[in-house]
């Protein structure tokens, strides 16, 4: 028996998860009739190629409206819109100013960077995932929170002996990029080179690097480029693209 | 007056319902940063965090849509933050790194939805694919709006510009006969 409009209506509806009782009970009872139930295989077929076209149209609407977002925000940071009234021979001044800056910046770039300098620019403490603050009731913190918050605040002296304590894999780590902050190096890089080989730790990764960090930091960079090629060996490496920017 | 945030929450999912698409971009501004900040906890890439928000949107917003979700039992920060943790460590796991999922934030709960489980066409999907690519853009727009947004005739209507709602049926019949057409024509040669 051909299809009737209704029976395209209540299609549409069940696609649509609009069904009331009665009509779920009338789709039910149709569910016999081979001309409906091949025109159901079809439009439920449509349907997911509908969906996820749907997905990916949504998806693309998404990332135009990132874009458009971060457009605004760096709109909004203040511009310097006042025009600057100079004559020629200031013009000149500044000029010659701006070559001689640039040569000296060509000088500057000529130098190996040291060090302490690699350290200074790529050092920055790992968050603290394992025991983050929340607010909470709770009024007693237990040894591990008390430990992490206080390295989540950044009160890294406090934190080191708090860390020890714990003597977990975890606590290592971070105890490791503790000492770092304050200058106990070679402490670092023992903890730090524990857990940098044990590979079922999960923070054997950011071990890694971090142990990189410290040798820079303690003037081994022989040892340091050794580390961060180890880890460009792993594209999936967390740290695998800050060790290519370094690498060299 | 106190803020109700559950309350502002349920209007909110209120309004998509009613807007659809374009109320979704408030909540996509409103959460965004907080969103971000949480997944970077969870050690990937920044691309992947904001992939996963993206993700996390329109899973959100095809659960209100598909009216799966209709009020919110907890504030729609927590519901985004648990849906989004379910996706965050399924991208770890995809990477092969080992989490214990209750030392991240173990006051939020992941909770699972059907959006992160990949449509896989069938092949008999993949032809209808095929012909779909071919349909015209103002059928694809309107299929889609229908189908996928589930939007209201009126609100389609509204949206693309039709003089009245039978003109909307009547195109989308026309849109779907043209689809299987196209498919006919597909499959002889």
């Amino acid at each position: 028996m051909p299809l009737k409009d209704i029976d395209h209506q209540l299609i549409d509806k069940f696609l649509r998860g609009q069904l009331d009782a009665q009509e779920q009970e009338l789709f039910d009872k149709k569910q016999s009739d081979v001309d409906f139930k091949e025109e159901l295989t079809w439009r439920n077929n449509s349907l997911a190629v509908i969906k996820k076209n749907g997905r990916q149209d949504l998806k693309k609407k998404l990332q135009l409206l990132d874009k458009k977002i971060e457009e605004e925000k760096s709109a909004s940071q203040p511009t310097p819109t006042k025009v600057l009234n100079i004559n020629r021979g200031r013009w000149l001044t500044i000029a010659a100013t701006l070559l001689i800056l640039a040569g000296m910046f060509w000088w500057w770039n000529l130098q190996a960077p040291d060090s302490e300098d690699l350290f200074a620019q790529y050092f920055e403490p790992y968050p603290n995932v394992i025991a983050p603050i929340v607010k909470s009731d709770a009024p007693e913190l237990t040894e591990v929170e008390k430990a992490f918050q206080t390295y989540e605040k950044g009160f890294y002296s406090q934190a080191i002996p708090l860390l020890k304590k714990l003597n977990t894999p975890e606590a290592k780590f971070y105890l490791g990029v503790a000492q770092l902050t304050q200058g106990e190096n070679k402490d670092a890089i023992n903890h730090l080179k524990f857990i940098a080989t044990q590979s079922d730790n999960r923070f054997q990764h950011a071990s890694q690097w971090y142990l990189a960090m410290a040798y820079f930091k303690n003037d081994q960079p022989d040892e340091a480029n050794e580390m961060l090629k180890l880890i460009r060996q792993n594209p999936e490496h967390i740290f695998y693209k800050q060790a290519g920017e370094l690498v060299e | 007056m106190e803020e109700n945030p559950i309350k502002d929450s349920q209007q909110l999912l209120e309004k998509i319902r009613v807007e659809g698409m374009s109320a979704l971009e408030e909540v996509y501004r409103e959460y965004k940063t907080d969103f971000l900040n949480f997944a970077f906890r969870f050690g990937l890439s920044e691309s992947d965090c904001l992939d996963a928000y993206q993700d996390v949107m329109i899973a959100f917003y095809e659960n209100v849509m598909e009216g799966k979700l209709t009020t919110l039992t907890s504030s729609l920060k927590t519901y985004l933050f648990s849906i989004g943790k379910y996706n965050l460590l399924n991208q770890l796991k995809a990477k092969n790194r080992i989490v214990k999922t209750e030392e991240i934030f173990p006051e939020i709960e992941a909770t699972e939805n059907d959006y992160f489980e990949s449509i896989e066409l069938s092949h008999r999907q993949q032809v209808i694919e095929t012909a779909f690519q071919q349909l015209g853009e103002q059928c694809r727009e309107l299929l889609t709006l229908f189908y996928y947004h589930r939007y209201p005739i009126k609100n389609i209507q509204v949206a693309m510009n039709y003089s009245n709602e039978n003109t909307v049926k009547a195109t989308k019949s026309r849109c779907m006969k043209s689809l299987k057409s196209i498919l006919e024509k597909t499959e002889i040669y």
